[in-house]
């Protein structure tokens, strides 16, 4: 299993995109999770929220985390840096268009052998 | 310096940050997205409340908890910013509680998150500047104002003022800003740390 992490400023926004995914992208080594916006409904990022659902998905072979701007790459660097070595090397964090990037990742990831040629797509968005 | 006084000095900044929400916000509006000052109120709120909640009994553990509750509740990049810095300086208050080496941790944990550089009209400049000032034991009210209006003739380079390249010029950096009140009530209530 991949997971991808969404993150931004906004819950709408990364709820949107898991719903996208889980709905059109049809592929069943892919799992997305929402981790946008404050616990409040507030505008904004939290690192603890990104790095929560990295641990819940700690599981899985490669853990990708796609963000929209400033902050949500602060926090998602912030959640990076708490985890543990061990897990830290199962994620990357994708400098790619947040809904492009993960979108067509999600579409276009068979298994963990065409994973660096996906990213590099997308990140050249 | 004891666990009380950093207490004092946290809740002072909160009161700070409290007193001039509007005014951080405004600072804020020209040169980024306008929620500097309600993104820390939310933060030193629940800075406040977990203080008191948790009580922490060393001086590491304060920073900790200070830490955790900004970088879990200002939700833009001041979040992690200040975050980095308190976490920086809770690892070193482990080590020494001389307040020139906390300062100076704090400074290089924001420019480590951040990777902005002296001059990029960021909170690196005032930590910075304030972290030198300590270690020559020559640090005062003036040398905290200059580092905010130093701020209003750069460029910025760095962070969301960035995108807006000359435009930037003429105005405060608002993380500048809210750094002053942390140093200003940091004088205030770590006076003996001070020479």
């Amino acid at each position: 299993m991949i997971s991808l992490i969404l993150v931004a400023h906004s819950k709408m926004i990364t709820d949107g995109l898991k719903h996208m995914i889980d709905g059109m992208a049809n592929n069943n080594n892919v799992t997305a999770i929402s981790a946008g916006g404050m616990e409040n409904g507030a505008f904004g990022t939290n690192p603890i929220t990104i790095y929560d659902a990295i641990i819940a998905e700690s599981e899985s072979e490669k853990i990708l985390i796609f963000t929209d701007l400033g902050s949500a790459v602060l926090s998602a660097e912030m959640a990076i840096d708490m985890l543990t070595s061990e897990v830290q090397s199962k994620v990357s964090l994708v400098d790619a268009p947040l809904v492009e990037g993960a979108f067509i990742t999600a579409v276009q990831i068979t298994d963990l052998n065409n994973l660096d040629d996906v990213i590099a797509e997308v990140e050249e968005m | 310096m004891n666990v009380q006084e950093v207490l004092n000095w946290l809740n002072d900044f909160s009161r700070s940050i409290m007193d001039n929400k509007a005014y951080l916000s405004e600072l804020d509006t020209p040169i980024g997205d306008g929620d500097h000052g309600n993104n820390m109120f939310r933060g030193v709120t629940a800075m406040q409340q977990q203080l008191k909640e948790k009580q922490p009994a060393t001086v590491a553990d304060t920073f900790k908890v200070a830490a955790m509750a900004l970088m879990s509740n200002v939700g833009g990049a001041s979040g992690p910013l200040y975050g980095s810095a308190f976490i920086a300086m809770s690892k070193k208050a482990n080590e020494s509680e001389q307040l020139s080496e906390l300062i100076l941790a704090g400074a290089e944990g924001i420019q480590s998150r951040g990777k902005a550089t002296f001059n990029e009209k960021t909170m690196v400049d005032i930590w910075f500047a304030v972290a030198n000032a300590l270690k020559a034991k020559q640090l005062t009210q003036a040398t905290i104002d200059n580092a905010i209006i130093a701020t209003k003739d750069l460029k910025a380079t760095k962070g969301r003022a960035s995108y807006l390249g000359d435009r930037s010029i003429g105005h405060l950096d608002p993380g500048t800003v809210s750094s002053g009140y942390l140093f200003t009530t940091m004088i205030h209530n770590l006076a003996g740390e001070l020479v």
